[in-house]
């Protein structure tokens, strides 16, 4: 419909000769969704966006006639065993005879932490050279409150009723006392059960002061400290992996330079028949190579190779005959002396040279950009400049070789360092 | 379907209520905001008019809650209604409570704002970790035979805040209204040993505030007094028309200063980055920009540097020194647990009498080795209390500092106490966790609370009627409150 709207107009629908499949499907997709908007009012639209929501959604009335109950309902706690009854919001039905839900994470409140009567401690556990006098009763007391607090140190030192004991004597006693406990239950039983854990139970006071202190003096540096601490293990940390670089390229030197292993094992070898037939097949094998490099050549593309040179040849002479003589050349060809040649400046090059006009400074020889930037430092530090004032060709030739030696130099002092590092590294 | 059903279990008992010593909270666990918020305190009318009735009561019971005095009043509304001759009493000092019969009252109206079933709903009741035994002993005796709860539960408010932002371990630093505390919680467990406290908290502020003020001859009036107003400028004469009351008392004029001094500081205080040197006057609103309040009065109010030095005096207190708070350095006092245990002590044996007389000498001693300053601002109480506790906590409570309370919502608070921490434990690596949200940093304790007994594994922690019966309150005390 819009496509007559733009007919009339003598507009050109410029999208439907492009992709007429497409539009088509997509404004099937449309009418089924539309609701909003009149569909004639729709299509007049065409192209453009309509300027209001089309799309109204229709929520689906749920039947809501049925309400799942949530009943307020008594319930028991399994770990409670004063049977107290408390309430809480249970979905479906209004008694609920499971077990409660969480009762699985309850805390088990049962500790393998020993016994012991005031017999008992008369009789075996009592020591004369026990540490800071303890007595039954506030050994009593300190199991107790271990038992309370499950081992919690902390909390019961903390609640601990006198400030002089330290948390260290509270364990030192503890496991001293459940050793005790246990070496008599062994003794009376003639068993060897728990020997594992007796040994275990070895409680080192002073040990535990002394990691103590550390801890303390650990958390007590100053930032200044701790920088500098910082910086030290990075500079180690480079340090090492230098080392370890610098010994794996020296066993890699050493490996190079070793006898070659041999692969397999050389007894066939040994006797004077293995010999011979090593020889052979070392031999044979030389052969081969030999004759595969030798390639045979067709006879025909010879001959052809030939007839070309040969017409070459031919053709050279001929144009050199032609040639007026320059007079140049019957200079060349005079046999001049060194000095003479210096004179007249003159100099035959034995290598190929680039064609063209070039500065003979700018031949010198150039390094690696490292190497050249340290190459030119040192040249700085002689006090002799990047490049000759004068370049005669003797100066040039001076200073190319000046710049070789600085190198070859360079070269050395790099490997003198690397094997005083090395031979820090094994002291 | 009967196991799925049995799975959908939600518990929505109990009843949390969380004491502070400016305002009482008090709603359902499992819910993320207490339901009223009341101030923490009592109104007395003239005893003139009602003596005879309550003379009657007094005398017939004092355990059924029922039958309360008829002269005291605890909603907010009439707390704050300007009656002539109608005294106002706070109920909680220092966050515990000191008038019981006014607290249960209080309770009572709370319980019955909220519908109660008293029969039905568990108790959960936060105490600070200083609370008295005695203290404790009240409580319980007040939820499980007074009220009649089936069970209750006291918890350490410190280990409740800890509890709302998910954290075993936590050194807690609340800073509340009349007390500033701070409390390394471990495993869920306080540590009181390692708790300090000092007053320089919420009403030391306002005291600041209003001292200074006074200086400058500028009074503070409350909303009651004033009828109508007219806007001023502090360089202006003020203009406003007062209301006439004849009697009112000077308790609830305090209170109503107060809590304009509430709102007043909450406005403009500032926390400074760094301590204040007070010999370098400079004034320039760079360091210390203006800013303006509105009393009720109409009087506007201009604070530039007092604004700073006051949120100074919180680190400093020692450079601020006022009259009305003595130096305080926090030192935990004798704990309230050792009170209790005499038994055992009782039965030590003679001869270990002359062990036990050194004993007790040697902490006083030890106390004398180290130089105890006079004044700890919030810093110093934090980093001291940090260096009590063992060394192999302290890393992990350096990663986790709660701090809570309201008077904690002055800006820079945080930034500062981290500052001054890491200066004083350098080698420690800290991590501040302050919830961003108002509410939640004003009610956290009430909130982990909430948390705490709506947990499905909470319900063997609950202490019944039928326990206090069996065991009897001295032991319960002992066990079970830890």
């Amino acid at each position: 419909m819009s496509n007559d709207i733009l007919d009339v107009l003598n507009l050109q629908s410029n999208n439907q000769s492009l992709q007429p499949k497409n539009k088509k499907q997509k404004l099937s997709d449309n009418d089924q969704k539309l609701s909003g908007i009149n569909r004639e009012l729709y299509q007049l639209l065409g192209e453009n966006t309509p300027p209001i929501l089309i799309k109204q959604n229709k929520f689906k009335d749920k039947s809501l006639d049925k309400v799942s109950p949530w009943y307020w309902s008594q319930f028991n706690n399994g770990s409670r065993k004063d049977g107290l009854r408390l309430w809480h919001w249970n979905k479906g039905s209004k008694e609920s005879n499971a077990n409660y839900k969480f009762e699985k994470y309850n805390g088990n409140n049962e500790s393998n932490i020993p016994n012991f009567t005031q017999k008992d401690y008369e009789d075996f556990l009592q020591d004369d050279e026990d540490e800071g006098e303890w007595s039954y009763e506030e050994t009593l007391y300190l199991f107790n409150l271990v038992k309370t607090y499950e081992l919690k140190w902390i909390v019961i030192h903390d609640r601990y009723r006198d400030n002089v004991r330290t948390i260290e004597d509270l364990k030192q006693r503890f496991y001293q006392i459940c050793q005790r406990i246990l070496i008599h239950q062994n003794e009376l039983n003639e068993s060897n059960l728990n020997s594992n854990l007796i040994s275990n139970l070895n409680f080192n006071k002073a040990k535990e002061i002394e990691r103590k202190e550390y801890l303390n003096r650990l958390l007590a540096r100053s930032p200044a400290e701790i920088a500098e601490e910082e910086s030290l293990l990075i500079e180690a940390k480079k340090f090492e992996i230098s080392a370890k670089k610098t010994i794996q390229e020296r066993s890699q030197l050493l490996q190079l330079l070793d006898t070659p292993q041999a692969n397999g094992p050389i007894q066939q070898y040994l006797t004077s028949q293995g010999l011979t037939q090593l020889y052979n097949s070392l031999m044979t094998t030389k052969v081969k190579r030999r004759q595969n490099e030798a390639v045979p050549e067709n006879p025909l593309t010879v001959l052809n190779e030939k007839l070309k040179q040969d017409k070459l040849n031919q053709q050279k002479v001929i144009e050199e005959k032609k040639k007026p003589s320059n007079p140049l050349n019957s200079l060349l060809s005079k046999n001049l002396t060194i000095k003479q040649e210096e004179v007249f400046g003159l100099k035959t090059h034995s290598e190929k040279i680039s064609p063209g006009v070039y500065l003979r400074s700018s031949k010198l020889t150039n390094f690696k950009p490292n190497v050249q930037n340290k190459v030119v430092g040192i040249l700085g530090e002689l006090n002799i400049g990047k490049k000759p004032v004068m370049a005669t060709e003797k100066i040039v030739n001076k200073q190319d070789e000046l710049l070789r030696a600085i190198n070859n130099l360079l070269e050395l002092k790099k490997q003198l360092d690397k094997l005083d590092a090395e031979t820090k590294i094994n002291r | 379907m009967a196991q799925s059903n049995s799975v959908l279990q939600v518990y929505g008992g109990a009843i949390v209520l969380d004491p502070g010593s400016q305002s009482t909270r008090i709603g359902y666990a499992g819910e993320d905001c207490p339901r009223i918020i009341t101030p923490s305190y009592a109104r007395f009318d003239e005893l003139s008019k009602v003596s005879e009735k309550v003379k009657e009561t007094d005398g017939t019971t004092s355990k059924t809650p029922l039958k309360k005095r008829l002269n005291t009043f605890y909603g907010e509304s009439s707390i704050h209604y300007p009656k002539e001759n109608s005294e106002l009493k706070p109920i909680i000092k220092d966050g515990i409570i000191e008038d019981w019969d006014s607290a249960v009252e209080q309770w009572e109206y709370l319980f019955n704002t909220l519908d109660v079933q008293f029969d039905e709903q568990p108790l959960l009741l936060t105490e600070p970790v200083w609370n008295s035994v005695e203290n404790k002993k009240k409580s319980l005796e007040v939820a499980l035979e007074t009220f009649q709860f089936p069970a209750f539960y006291l918890a350490s408010s410190p280990a409740c805040v800890a509890f709302a932002l998910g954290r075993p371990s936590a050194l807690v630093v609340d800073i509340g209204h009349d007390i500033t505390s701070v409390t390394p919680v471990v495993d869920g467990m306080v540590l009181a040993k390692s708790t300090l406290k000092t007053h320089f908290a919420g009403h030391y502020l306002s005291t600041q505030l209003h001292n200074r003020l006074k200086l400058e001859k500028k009074e503070i009036v409350p909303l009651y007094k004033v009828k109508s107003k007219v806007l001023t400028q502090p360089s202006e004469v003020p203009n406003w028309i007062p209301k006439q009351f004849s009697s009112i008392t000077k308790s609830y004029d305090d209170f109503q200063i107060e809590r304009t001094l509430y709102e007043f500081k909450e406005t403009v205080l500032k926390v400074p980055t760094e301590t204040i040197d007070l010999k370098k006057a400079e004034n320039d609103d760079g360091t210390f920009p203006k800013r303006k309040y509105e009393l009720p009065n109409g009087v506007t109010i201009e604070l530039g540097r007092d604004r700073f030095e006051i949120g100074d005096a919180l680190f400093n207190p020692e450079q601020y020194e006022i009259s009305e708070f003595p130096p305080e350095s926090g030192e935990p006092e004798i704990q309230s647990q050792n009170d209790y245990v005499p038994l055992k002590r009782g039965n030590k044996k003679p001869t270990d009498d002359g062990t036990e007389a050194e004993e007790i000498e040697k902490p006083s001693a030890k106390k004398q080795k180290k130089d105890i300053p006079k004044y700890r601002g919030l810093g110093h109480l934090a980093s001291h209390s940090l260096s009590l506790v063992d060394v192999d906590l302290r890393t992990q409570l350096a990663n986790n500092i709660i701090v809570t309370g309201s008077s904690s919502l002055i800006p820079g608070l945080t930034d500062r106490l981290n500052q001054e921490l890491s200066k004083a434990h350098p080698g420690l690596k800290f991590r501040i966790h302050a919830s961003g949200n108002t509410a939640e940093r004003k009610y956290q304790a009430w909130i982990g609370g909430s948390v705490l007994s709506s947990l499905g594994t909470f319900h063997q922690l609950w202490v019944s009627q039928k326990e206090l019966e069996e065991v009897g309150v001295d032991r319960l005390l002992a066990q079970r409150f830890r």
